[in-house]
């Protein structure tokens, strides 16, 4: 009858009690893990949103502080030393640009036409299509990190692509469909240099390159609704980008402003660095403001998208901030009631642990005996409730985080990236990434924190209880 | 006979606030094997106050207690509690959602004195010696009579293999028929199985069957003469 075998004979003895913390403790966690368990789904779903929307900083010319004198250009390494800052997760920074080819041929034609002021250039220009080009400063390609689009063929780009500059290009499915292009096939594109003095233009240098197609991606449809959510319009804003190694647009850029010097014309070249920073935490953004702002060029200021991101983030931590209070004010509801449960049955223990101590039993193992029969009844009430508990906060939560969404997504103004992309998440993408499932890290964690409560609240009168004296109980 | 409880110079004291009221005083006294003592004394006396202290219940405050020529703080309290004596309460103290059986085995697994590896058998028989069948051993504590009770609790005092058993007044709770045969088993086991037994009463009667009667008067232990 060692205390192991006594915690046994006590539970199944006792049964009226056994039964009665079963029931308080299932109780209370089934909240407990109910609430451990929403806590988890929404942590899972702000991580999965936000790795969609990261909180970006982005330089942007201030034009309320642009003077006479054109803001100097920023450089990569400027983007480098801010982005070396310890609030930042990573960064991006990529080239744009515009490339010209007279083979290949545009999906969406009709765009230059319709965007162009210039109509009678483009008129005479027209067999020239003009080819926006995006660089990327990593193998990491933004665009697929944030699901724009992904590679359907061939691949990215590799270290060697990036760090040395080499001749290759990803282009749309679409594209190439257009232009009977596939992995391994060339493409030519490059710019003319052009005199409009005279009364007829003139080429007076063509420059020109061959890419080499690594890739084709398939990029996401755009989708325009109106106000109750309804489509109204798709369409596909990537089809006519090309995607190159920053250090590969550079190269021919370079090629191009030296033929301007040599021919003795002034550049008008125009070629941008945009920069993408991503913040660890989007609570520290001032900090990395204030660290920053200095070491912005005169004319530039940092843009975020923070307010966007809190609105879409935030029903999210509303609702975690209600299930961390419904956590710990159910594990100090749990301390308490159990602790009460443990005392008003510890009065009639006394005799029993009067016995023990008489008998000369090690405190120790008394203590180990009580505490293992509290332990093995939660462990038994804690492994239902993580599955009711599991099953409650599913029910619940799914419907809370609805209203949230609803009543914050009101007064929501919709945004666009500078494709055209809707950058608003909008709540059936979030209702889909939500999900209330139990893995074993959530719970290993319900166990923890149930039972570490319930320890909690046995441990103290198991403490005063062995205090007492046992002659004034027994005799 | 050898010495197996010494006590000497023991006093003792209960402090209400500011009043200090001595029960014991300076009670020097030698308690041998295969012997069976009563304690004599009015209520009040003490007797509890005593037997609390030689059975290490209670502290004590000054004088000494030795077993076998060994104080008993040097053994420990808890472990001469543990495997030197054996109490008898008159309340019996069993616990009450155990059956007989299940009492003494609580009794033999605390104990580190060396025990057959047989418990259960040893815990029958020693029910059986006290006048329990094995039915009734079954029985959940709660469903015995007092004097059955007090039977097990006298089996799960011999059941730790102690050769000092001290007992609070055992049979008061008892009927005279219940009260004579349980006296018999005390006076057995002091002679038969050379234990010491000191035991607490209020009767003449049943201290008369004893070896040595002892009474305890204005906090002084004295033998009756
Ligand atoms: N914890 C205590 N605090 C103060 N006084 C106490 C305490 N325990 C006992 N006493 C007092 O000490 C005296 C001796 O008590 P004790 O229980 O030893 O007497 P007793 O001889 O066993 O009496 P009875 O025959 O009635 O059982 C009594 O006057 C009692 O009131
Ligand atoms: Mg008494």
């Amino acid at each position: 009858m060692n205390f192991f075998r006594r915690s046994y004979t006590s539970i199944i003895r006792r049964k009226g009690k056994s039964l009665i913390l079963f029931l308080a403790i299932l109780l209370i966690s089934n909240v407990i893990a109910g609430s451990i368990s929403v806590k988890k789904a929404l942590a899972n779903t702000e991580k999965s949103i936000t790795e969609k929307m990261p909180v970006e900083i982005k330089i942007e010319l201030d034009y309320e502080k642009i003077t006479d004198k054109e803001p100097e250009k920023l450089t990569e390494k400027q983007i480098n030393q801010i982005g070396k800052s310890t609030y930042i997760k990573d960064y991006y920074y990529s080239y744009n640009y515009n490339l010209q080819s007279t083979t290949l041929k545009l999906v969406n034609e009709n765009i230059l036409f319709r965007t162009s002021s210039l109509e009678d250039k483009i008129s005479i220009i027209g067999q020239e299509n003009s080819f926006s080009i995006i660089g990327s400063n990593s193998t990491i390609i933004r665009e697929i990190t944030l699901d724009k689009f992904n590679i359907i063929d061939g691949k990215t780009y590799t270290k060697d692509d990036i760090e040395k500059g080499n001749n290759v290009v990803i282009i749309s499915k679409e594209l190439a469909k257009k232009n009977n292009l596939k992995v391994g096939s060339t493409i030519t594109l490059g710019k003319n240099i052009e005199d409009y003095s005279g009364v007829d233009f003139k080429i007076l240098k063509s420059i020109k390159e061959e890419y080499k197609v690594i890739g084709i991606f398939e990029a996401k449809t755009n989708l325009i609704k109106d106000e109750d959510g309804k489509i109204v319009e798709e369409y596909n804003p990537l089809v006519d980008y090309i995607y190159m190694p920053n250090k590969t647009m550079e190269f021919i850029h370079n090629k191009i402003i030296t033929s301007y010097d040599e021919l003795n014309i002034e550049d008008y070249d125009s070629f941008d660095i945009k920069a993408t920073f991503n913040l660890k935490n989007i609570n520290e953004l001032d900090d990395f403001k204030n660290e920053n702002i200095k070491k912005l060029l005169t004319g530039y200021k940092f843009t975020d998208n923070s307010e966007l991101y809190n609105k879409t983030i935030g029903p999210m931590q509303n609702m975690q901030s209600l299930s961390n209070f419904i956590m710990y004010a159910s594990i100090i509801a749990s301390i308490i009631i159990i602790g009460l449960i443990t005392v008003l049955f510890f009065r009639e223990r006394k005799h029993e642990i009067g016995i023990y101590l008489a008998l000369g039993e090690y405190k120790m193992n008394i203590a180990i005996q009580v505490l293992l029969e509290t332990i093995i009844i939660s462990l038994l009430a804690v492994s239902i409730s993580i599955f009711s508990g599991n099953l409650l906060a599913k029910n619940i939560s799914n419907k809370m985080l609805d209203n949230e969404i609803s009543s914050s997504s009101k007064e929501d103004n919709i945004s666009y990236d500078e494709f055209g992309y809707q950058n608003n998440i909008d709540k059936k993408e979030i209702m889909s990434k939500y999900s209330v499932s139990l893995d074993i890290n959530t719970i290993f964690i319900i166990y923890i924190v149930c039972l570490g409560s319930v320890t909690l609240s046995t441990l103290l009168p198991i403490y005063y209880t062995l205090k007492i004296n046992p002659r004034k109980i027994l005799m | 006979m050898e010495n197996i409880l010494s006590v000497s110079n023991l006093s003792y004291f209960y402090q209400d606030g500011d009043i200090i009221r001595h029960i014991l005083k300076d009670i020097t006294y030698d308690f041998e094997k295969g012997k069976f003592y009563t304690i004599l004394g009015e209520s009040g006396s003490g007797k509890t106050t005593f037997l609390s202290l030689i059975s290490a219940l209670e502290e004590q405050k000054s004088g000494q207690i030795n077993y076998e020529n060994i104080n008993i703080r040097q053994i420990g309290l808890d472990n001469y509690r543990r495997n030197k004596v054996g109490i008898i309460f008159q309340s019996y103290n069993l616990i009450p959602y155990m059956t007989g059986i299940e009492n003494i085995l609580v009794a033999m697994s605390i104990t580190n004195n060396k025990l057959p590896e047989n418990k259960e058998t040893v815990a029958k028989n020693l029910l059986k010696y006290v006048g329990i069948d094995s039915i009734k051993g079954n029985r959940t504590i709660n469903k015995l009579s007092g004097g059955e009770q007090q039977r097990v609790a006298i089996a799960r005092a011999l059941s730790t293999d102690v050769n000092l058993i001290l007992a609070d007044e055992p049979t008061g709770n008892l009927d005279q028929e219940m009260s004579e045969e349980i006296v018999k088993l005390f006076a057995s086991l002091a002679h038969e199985h050379k234990k010491c037994v000191i035991m607490v009463t209020h009767s003449k009667e049943i201290a008369k069957k004893s070896d040595v009667t002892l009474i305890l008067e204005k906090g002084i232990l004295k033998k009756d003469e």
